[in-house]
């Protein structure tokens, strides 16, 4: 599956400085297409900055993010290799470029709505951020907002009439799916606030979904669940990359889950780069076990050995 | 359960209540002698003199001490557990919430009617202007600015000031233009939310506290212009004789030409305030309407998102500005329409219309009635301005309390115990409960406590 590994994701010399402390510098990786990519690296090493340089919560102060949709109707006529679109797109003041196929995106000259909206990047938070007050339905309805409002000048579907009542079954639909998929279908009605922490974090995953993402970014999804619970998400992960056709991007710290999903990984410390490569290539690598496992930290040895 | 406490602790529950009601009464006569206990006043001669009132000091002392003791002494003094309320006395709650709205609209359908059948024309007007008419504008206002707080979660206190961009606008476009009431009311309605969107986009970035302190400041700013632009406004004087709605076209004259003529009837005055009243009503219903499904539609569930969590909503993709822009537009836009019918039913605007109490009073029904619940609001608005209205009424007090007593005076007072207790007991407003837009099997109610206040 040669094109399904195109490059998804190219980030390049991207920084982000906070007054005089410089989060990330000049980083560069590229995450890959059907892929999952793990960031991994001690807290504060720039991981949240990077995720919300890429959602557009933050606006970088120097470098490029450039992300490429393959058009979900036609997978395949994307071609594999877009590096030449990207540098013109780069030298014009536009934020994207169609291509046969699909499109690509310059993601620090976007909104974050617009990133969601138009470049397909979905995200969740290390806090969970759920509509506390809404019920789970309510939650994935919103996430589709985009295709729920319709057209501009559509006033009666602004007030749930008309065309709109197709669209919201449609919606409807959607949810229904992704909440079977999450195990949360049987407590649709209730209120986000009121669930358990596990399935909150079930919950804000399929939200995320919701929005059809071409890439989903992951802010520690495995903190505070338990082994069980992680073992689920695991599953849920692996069968979104493998059935959905979505690439994902993920920070966190639980190496077991990371071993077990990743396909590429990435390691910083202090906002700079230093390790890429495959799982089993960042398991042997001695500048990470020094500074990010520490050689103190034996669990997390024997977890990465496991 | 008071049998089972040991000697022990209950004389140590009763010293505690004993100090803590002490220490109440200290701060109650620390609060009382600067402002009850000496008073200036003028003798004959118009000489000041300071008369001192210990025993008004003392009750009020008194009265905070005994408080306090009972209510310590009754209540243990680990703080009880926050009990939500329980959902089945809610749903029950609900169910009657069915039927009141449709009852309430019948009864306020009657409500002139009735009036006039029992106190005749000339009767009723004043129970007609002064609670009907009254109540509808500040739950029309209540239920624009619901949208804002209730549903889009942002604290506007400045919400007066659309209310008078639409007042005069009327009142200027018909004395200066002779433009009509049908037409001005539209107008409006624009022109206030065109001023919502104005005060939306420098506070866009701004939440909780600091968006109320600026709009604060925006009501002010228009209360200010209104004042000083003498040469558009009339200052402080205000812009009187503003023309008489018609009844489309037919003014409520007792001429041949007027509208009593026109349906065979005898003029009485009261004929304009019943049309103003279910004029004002028909807005309302068509508000309340439109807000109910609004709620169901993305828009208002974008609000509802927006007020739990505007980042989130970023994550979801959605345009948060524009999301933000239209719910002050539409708050903005019912308070201008309401300030119409405001400046049509008075025949004289003045700047002290708008004052940031009005803003206050607006908020109040919001936040007491429940954010959010249409119902609530409605509730609140007639039991503060009814009630407030009520105590006018209450002239047979001064058989009780002497001559001088004036019910008048205490309206207030009577208010703030009343948010004080409401805040104690209800803290999320009369209907605290939050009924979803949409289910798949069964609407679940969501307590008040779980939804968000646009904090964020």
């Amino acid at each position: 599956m040669a094109r399904d590994k195109a490059p998804l994701l190219i980030v390049d010399q991207l920084t982000m400085r906070f007054g005089g402390l410089c989060a990330v510098d000049a980083l560069d990786f590229t995450a890959r297409g059907g892929e999952i990519t793990a960031l991994i690296g001690p807290n504060g090493a720039g991981k949240t900055t990077l995720f919300n340089c890429v959602t557009g919560f933050y606006r970088s102060c120097a470098g490029r993010i450039a992300l490429a949709r393959p058009d979900p109707d036609s997978p395949g006529a994307f071609r594999a290799d877009w590096r030449e679109e990207l540098e013109e797109l780069t030298r014009s003041t536009r934020r994207s470029a169609r291509l046969e196929g699909g499109e690509i995106f310059l993601l620090e000259r976007m909104a974050d709505f617009e990133i969601v909206k138009r470049a397909g990047v979905a995200r969740t938070f290390q806090n969970i951020r759920l509509f506390r007050g809404m019920t789970v339905l309510e939650n994935l309805i919103v996430a589709q907002h985009n295709r729920l409002i319709g057209p501009a000048l559509d006033l009666a579907g602004r007030l749930g009439f008309g065309a709109y009542r197709a669209r919201e079954r449609a919606a409807i639909e959607t949810a229904r799916f992704w909440l079977d998929r999450v195990g949360l279908i049987d407590r649709a009605d209730e209120a986000a606030g009121a669930l358990p922490y596990g399935a909150q974090r079930r919950l804000e995953i399929a939200r995320a979904m919701a929005t059809a993402p071409t890439l989903l970014c992951l802010d520690e999804p495995a903190a505070g669940l338990n082994p069980r619970e992680s073992h689920e998400l695991t599953a849920l992960l692996l069968s979104l990359r493998d059935d959905h056709d979505v690439s994902i991007l993920i920070i966190e710290h639980d190496m077991s889950v990371v071993m077990a999903i990743s396909d590429h990984v990435v390691v910083l410390d202090h906002g700079v780069k230093i390790a890429d490569g495959t799982a089993r290539d960042i398991r042997q690598d001695e500048a990470v076990i020094k500074a990010y496992l520490g050689v103190a930290d034996e669990a997390d040895i024997a977890a990465m050995g496991a | 359960m008071e049998e089972s406490l040991t000697p022990v602790r209950s004389r140590s529950r009763l010293k505690d209540a004993l100090t803590g009601a002490a220490i109440a009464g200290a701060i109650m006569f620390g609060l009382c002698f600067p402002i009850l206990a000496f008073r200036t006043d003028q003798n004959f001669s118009n000489e000041l003199y300071l008369l001192s009132r210990w025993p008004a000091v003392a009750f009020a002392v008194g009265l905070v001490f005994v408080l306090r003791f009972t209510m310590l002494l009754r209540a243990p003094r680990a703080a009880r557990p926050q009990a939500p309320p329980s959902p089945t006395l809610a749903g029950a709650l609900q169910r009657l919430a069915r039927y009141a709205g449709g009852a309430g609209v019948l009864a306020l359908i009657a409500f002139p009617l009735v009036m006039v059948a029992l106190l005749g024309p000339a009767g009723a007007q004043k129970w007609i202007d002064n609670f009907g008419i009254q109540i509808l504008l500040y739950v029309l206002l209540g239920w624009g600015l619901n949208i804002v707080v209730g549903l889009a979660g942002l604290l506007d206190l400045g919400y007066v000031a659309f209310y008078a961009v639409g007042a005069y606008a009327y009142a200027l476009l018909a004395t200066y233009f002779g433009w009509s009431f049908w037409l001005c009311l539209p107008v409006a309605g624009l022109l206030a939310a065109a001023f919502g969107v104005a005060l939306g986009l420098p506070v866009l970035r701004l939440r909780g506290d600091y968006l109320a302190i600026v709009t604060m400041a925006f009501g002010e700013i228009i209360r200010l212009v209104l004042t000083n632009w003498t040469a558009l406004t009339n200052g402080d004087a205000g812009i009187s004789s503003i023309p008489r709605i018609t009844f489309f076209g037919w003014p409520f004259i007792a001429g041949p030409n007027g509208f009593a003529a026109l349906f065979g009837l005898k003029f009485a005055p009261v004929h304009r305030l019943i049309f103003l009243f279910y004029l004002i009503l028909a807005l309302a219903l068509c508000v309340n309407y439109l807000t109910r499904r609004l709620r169901k539609a993305p828009l208002g569930r974008a609000f509802e998102a927006l007020r739990e969590d505007e980042i989130a909503c970023r994550s979801l993709g959605v345009d948060t500005v524009a999301t933000k822009l239209t719910a002050f537009a539409l708050g903005a836009s019912i308070a201008g329409m309401a300030g119409a019918l405001f400046a049509a039913r008075q025949n004289f605007v003045s700047p002290t219309s708008f004052t940031f109490m009005e803003s206050a009073t607006i908020l109040a029904l919001v936040v007491l009635g429940g954010a959010g619940s249409q119902l609530g609001v409605a509730l609140a608005a007639i039991v503060i301005i009814g009630g407030s209205e009520l105590l006018r009424e209450l002239d047979g007090l001064k058989q009780i309390f002497g001559p001088a007593f004036d019910p008048t005076q205490y309206r207030m007072l009577i208010v703030g115990i009343a948010m004080v207790g409401m805040m104690n007991w209800r803290p999320r407003g009369l209907i605290a409960l939050r009924t979803p837009s949409i289910f798949l099997k069964k609407p679940k109610l969501v307590v008040g406590a779980l939804a968000g206040e646009g904090r964020g």
